[in-house]
C-alpha cells in the first residue's frame, strides 16, 4: 500500500481485528536498539531543534504538534513522524493523529483503537518501544520497517505518543531513543501549552520542565532567567544565580570566551561549542554550550538564551575510546613483531632456497653449450671417419663447437660477474650484531634439531669493514653445517658454540665450534672444493662459496677437527684500521 | 627423396644443438627437419614417411612432455626419442608410459642417438606396415554382405556347411556360393588363413 498517495480516513477498518498470523511479542524489537552500533550523543542537532521548536512555540503556539512532527522528520533523517493523542469526547477510546510529516502525512485525522495498536502498547508498558513490520500483527496498519514510539504524559497523565518510522533506509538506534525521548519531553509540555493555557507562564514551565539548563542573559552577560535544570548542574539557585553576571560559572582561563559570545549574539548568530564551566562547589563540569539570541517584538536582540548540557558521559566514552585506541594500537605492535619474525624467518628461507636454485640454473646454463659441443663434435666425427669424408659438413660442426664452447665460457664468465659485482659492499661492521642477526636466523633450526646455540661474543671488538649480507650468509651456513653435523649423534648434548674475538691485534676472529663425531682427514682434505658434500641434499657449494666471500674480504677461512669430538670453522676479517682496500 | 625414405624431427630450442643433432643424424644419411618449438614442428604439413622425433623435454612454450600429449590426443603416431639437461625419474616414468622410445641424458653421445633414431625407425616402419594392412583387411572385410558375414561368423566358428545351412535355415548349396564369395572377397588362401585374419582384426577391435 502507498501511504504517500492514501487518501485520509483510509483506515476506517481500523479496529476491525484481522486475524494476525504472528504474536504481538514478535513484531516488538526494542531491545535490539542497544546491540546496534552506538554513537556519539549529538547534542548539537537536538538543542538547534530544541531551540527552534521553542522560537516556534512562541511563534505560533497553534501549529506547534505539526512544526514538531516536522522537526523530528528532519533530525531523525527518517521517512515519516507524528504525534498520536488519545481522544477526549469519548474517553479515550482511541488515539488520533493530529499532525504527521513525511509519507504518512495524508493519513493526518486518522487513528489507532487504544486497546489494539502499537500507541496502546506504549501505554500499557509505560516506557518507549520499539516495533519492527507492525502491519504484521496490527494488518489494518500501512507496511512499515522500524517505529520508534515515545510516550507522552502530561501532569503525570498519558494521553498519547510520538513516533519516527523508517522504510528501511536506514536503522534506528539507542541515540535516535535518547533524542525522541528529549523531544517527547518538549512535546509533553507543548502540549499542555495548546491545549491548556496560552499563556508566556505555560511557556516558562515548558523551560522549567526541561532536564537541560536553560538560561537568558541580556547583551551584557547579566543572568536573567535560571531554569531547575540550570539549579542542579551549577549548584546555584535560580535566586542566587539571577542579576549576577554569567561569568560567576566561567573558569578564570575562559572568562575570554563570554565577550566573543556576546559579539556574536549582537551580529545575531547562533554558537555551539564545548566548554567548561564552574560549580558552586568549585569543581568543574564538561558542557555542551548552545547559545542563541533573544529577539523581541520589534524585531530587536535583546538578549542571549543559553541551553547547557553536561556531556561528563560523552567524555567518559570518549576516554574509554581513547583507551581502546591505545590497545589496539599495543596489539598493532605485537602483531607488527611477530610478522617482522615471520620475515625473518622467510629471508632465512629465501636465501637457503636461492642457493639451490643459482645452482640448478648454473647447471642447466652451462650443460646447454655442453650439450652443443658434444653433439656438433660427434658429428664432425661421424663425416670425417666416413668411406668418403665430407670435410665441408665436418667444418661446418666444428665451427659450431667453436660457437657453443664461446658460449659455455661467457656463462662462467657472467656468473663470476655476478659474484664480484655483490662483493664491493664494505660499510663499517660490528662483527657482533652480524653474529647475533645470523643466530636469529638459524633459530627455527636450532629449536627443530635440539641444538643449544651458545654465543661467546668479545666486548671490545674493533670494526670491521664488510658486507652485512654476505657475512650473514657465511656465518649461518658455518652454523647450518655444525647443526647437520650434530643431527645424526644422540650419545650427547647438541651444542654450537659461536665465538668472536680480537686476533693479532689488527683482526677479528669468529669461531663456529660443534660437538658433533668430527672429521676424517680425507674429508678434510676435500672440504672446499665445490661439489663436495657429505649431505644426502647438500650441493657441496657452501663452503667454497663461504671461503670466496671471506678472501674476498681479505680474511681467511679454515677448519680443525678432531675425530669424536667436533669441528670448528672459523674466519678472520681484518680490522678498519689495517685494511687498505 | 623417394616416398618411403624415413625423417627424422628434431626440436630443440637451443640453435647449436639443433645445427649439432642435423649435421649428425644427415652424417649416416637420413633426413632431417629441425624446429625452435613445439609450435612449429606442429605447423608443419604431416607427412606419409616413416620416421621420429627427437624432442627437448625442457622448451619454450609447450614443453616436450606436452607436445608428446597432444600428438597423442590427436592421434598422430610417431616414435619419440627425448633428451633432458636434468631428467628426473618421474619425468621419464612418465615420458615411457605415454610410449616414449628413449629417454637420453644431455649431452647425448651421438652412438646412442643413432642407435635410437635406427631403432624408432624401424618401429615406425613395422607401426605403419601394420596399420597399412589393418587398413586394408577392414577394407577386404567390410565388403561383405549382411548374410556373408553370418554366414563367416558360423564358419569361423567351426561350423560345416551342413549345419550351417541348418542354422540359417537355407539350401547348403547357397552357403557354398557364399562361401566362394568370402573367400574372394577377403583373398582368403585357406579357411585358416580366412580365421586368422578374422581373429586380428578382432583383436585389433577391441583394443
Amino acid at each position: 500500500m502507498s501511504t504517500a498517495n492514501s487518501r485520509s480516513g483510509n483506515l476506517q477498518a481500523a479496529g476491525a481485528v484481522g486475524k494476525a498470523p504472528v504474536s504481538r511479542e514478535s513484531i516488538l524489537c526494542t531491545d535490539e536498539l542497544n546491540l546496534r552500533p552506538s554513537r556519539t550523543p549529538d547534542y548539537k542537532t537536538e538543542n538547534r531543534a530544541l531551540v527552534a521548536l521553542a522560537q516556534a512555540l512562541a511563534d505560533s503556539p497553534q501549529t506547534i504538534l505539526q512544526t514538531l512532527a516536522d522537526t523530528i522528520l528532519e533530525v531523525f533523517q527518517c521517512d515519516s513522524a507524528g504525534l498520536s493523542l488519545l481522544t477526549t469526547n469519548d474517553g479515550g477510546k482511541r488515539f488520533y493523529w493530529p499532525a504527521i510529516a513525511g509519507q504518512w502525512k495524508p493519513h493526518i485525522g486518522d487513528g489507532t483503537p487504544r486497546d489494539f495498536g502499537p500507541c496502546g502498547d506504549v501505554l500499557d508498558s509505560n516506557c518507549p518501544l520499539m516495533f519492527r513490520h507492525f502491519e504484521k500483527f496490527y494488518t489494518y496498519l500501512p507496511p512499515i520497517e522500524e517505529c520508534l514510539l515515545v510516550p507522552l504524559y502530561v501532569e503525570g497523565k498519558a494521553v498519547g505518543t510520538i513516533w519516527a518510522i523508517s522504510q528501511g533506509h536506514r536503522k534506528f538506534d539507542a541515540e535516535d531513543m535518547r533524542q525522541l525521548v528529549s523531544l517527547g519531553r518538549f512535546a509533553s509540555a507543548a502540549y499542555q501549552a495548546v491545549t491548556t493555557l496560552k499563556t508566556k507562564a505555560q511557556l516558562a514551565a515548558i523551560v522549567e520542565s526541561s532536564d537541560d539548563a536553560i538560561m537568558s542573559t541580556d547583551l551584557n552577560g547579566i543572568i536573567l532567567s535560571w531554569n531547575a535544570g540550570a539549579e542542579r548542574l551549577f549548584g546555584y539557585t535560580a535566586e542566587e544565580a539571577v542579576g549576577q553576571s554569567v561569568t560567576m560559572v566561567i573558569p578564570l582561563d575562559r572568562l575570554d570566551e563570554e565577550p566573543s559570545i556576546l559579539e556574536r549574539i549582537r551580529r545575531g548568530e547562533y554558537t555551539q561549542y564545548e566548554t567548561v564551566r564552574h560549580r558552586k562547589d568549585g569543581t568543574l563540569v564538561d558542557i555542551s554550550l548552545s547559545i542563541s539570541p533573544i529577539i523581541d517584538a520589534p524585531g530587536k536582540i535583546v538578549g542571549a538564551s543559553k541551553i547547557a548540557r553536561d556531556i561528563a558521559e560523552r567524555k567518559r566514552a570518549e576516554e574509554a575510546l581513547r583507551l581502546s585506541h591505545v590497545s589496539l594500537e599495543h596489539l598493532v605492535e605485537q602483531r607488527t613483531g611477530s610478522l617482522l619474525a615471520t620475515q625473518a624467518e622467510l629471508a632465512r628461507v629465501a636465501r637457503v632456497a636461492i642457493i639451490g636454485e643459482l645452482t640448478a640454473s648454473i647447471a642447466h646454463e652451462v650443460n646447454q653449450p655442453l650439450a652443443g659441443i658434444v653433439a656438433n663434435a660427434d658429428a664432425c666425427m661421424a663425416w670425417l671417419s666416413a668411406p668418403q669424408p665430407d670435410l665441408e659438413e665436418a667444418k661446418k660442426a666444428a665451427g659450431s663447437m667453436i660457437l657453443a664452447a664461446t658460449r659455455a665460457s661467457e656463462v662462467i664468465a657472467r656468473i663470476r660477474s655476478l659474484i664480484t659485482k655483490t662483493a664491493p659492499e664494505r660499510l663499517k661492521l660490528n662483527i657482533n650484531e652480524v653474529i647475533e642477526e645470523a643466530v636469529v636466523l638459524a633459530r627455527t633450526e636450532t629449536m627443530n634439531n635440539n641444538v643449544s646455540l651458545v654465543t661467546e661474543l668479545a666486548s671490545d671488538l674493533p670494526v670491521v669493514l664488510g658486507d652485512r649480507i654476505q657475512l650473514q650468509q657465511v656465518i649461518l651456513n658455518l652454523a647450518m653445517n655444525g647443526i647437520a653435523a650434530m643431527s645424526s649423534m644422540n650419545d650427547r648434548p647438541h651444542r654450537l658454540l659461536i665465538r668472536s674475538q680480537t686476533q693479532d691485534a689488527d683482526r677479528v676472529l669468529v669461531a663456529v665450534q660443534d660437538s658433533g663425531t668430527g672429521m676424517s682427514p680425507d674429508v678434510m682434505a676435500r672440504l672446499f672444493e665445490p661439489f663436495f658434500t657429505t649431505k644426502s641434499q647438500g650441493v657441496g657449494m657452501g663452503l667454497p662459496i663461504s671461503r670466496s666471500i671471506i678472501e674476498g674480504h681479505g680474511g681467511r677461512l679454515w677448519a680443525e677437527s678432531t675425530v669424536s669430538q667436533g669441528s670448528t670453522f672459523q674466519f678472520t676479517l681484518p680490522t678498519e684500521a689495517c685494511d687498505v682496500s | 627423396m623417394k616416398e618411403d625414405d624415413p625423417i627424422v624431427f628434431v626440436v630443440d630450442d637451443d640453435p647449436l644443438i639443433r645445427a649439432g643433432l642435423r649435421s649428425l643424424i644427415k652424417s649416416v644419411g637420413l633426413h632431417v627437419e629441425t624446429f625452435g618449438s613445439s609450435r612449429e614442428f606442429m605447423q608443419r604439413r604431416p607427412s606419409d614417411a616413416p620416421g621420429c622425433l627427437v624432442l627437448d623435454v625442457r622448451l619454450p612454450g609447450l614443453s616436450g612432455l606436452d607436445l608428446q600429449r597432444e600428438l597423442n590426443e590427436s592421434n598422430f603416431q610417431i616414435p619419440i626419442i627425448f633428451m633432458t639437461g636434468h631428467g628426473d625419474i618421474p619425468m621419464s616414468v612418465r615420458a615411457m608410459k605415454n610410449g616414449a622410445q628413449e629417454f637420453l641424458t644431455k649431452p647425448v653421445r651421438g652412438q646412442d642417438l643413432l642407435d635410437a633414431v635406427q631403432q624408432a625407425i624401424a618401429r615406425d616402419r613395422a607401426a605403419r606396415r601394420e596399420r597399412a594392412e589393418m587398413a586394408d583387411l577392414r577394407t577386404r572385410f567390410d565388403s561383405l554382405t549382411p548374410r556373408e558375414r553370418e554366414v563367416l561368423d558360423l564358419i569361423v566358428a567351426g561350423l560345416l556347411n551342413k549345419q550351417i545351412a541348418g542354422e540359417l535355415n537355407i539350401e547348403e548349396v547357397t552357403i557354398k556360393t557364399h562361401r566362394a564369395h568370402i573367400m574372394q572377397k577377403t583373398h582368403a588362401e585357406s579357411l585358416a588363413h580366412l580365421v586368422r585374419m578374422n581373429e586380428k582384426l578382432k583383436s585389433n577391435d577391441r583394443r
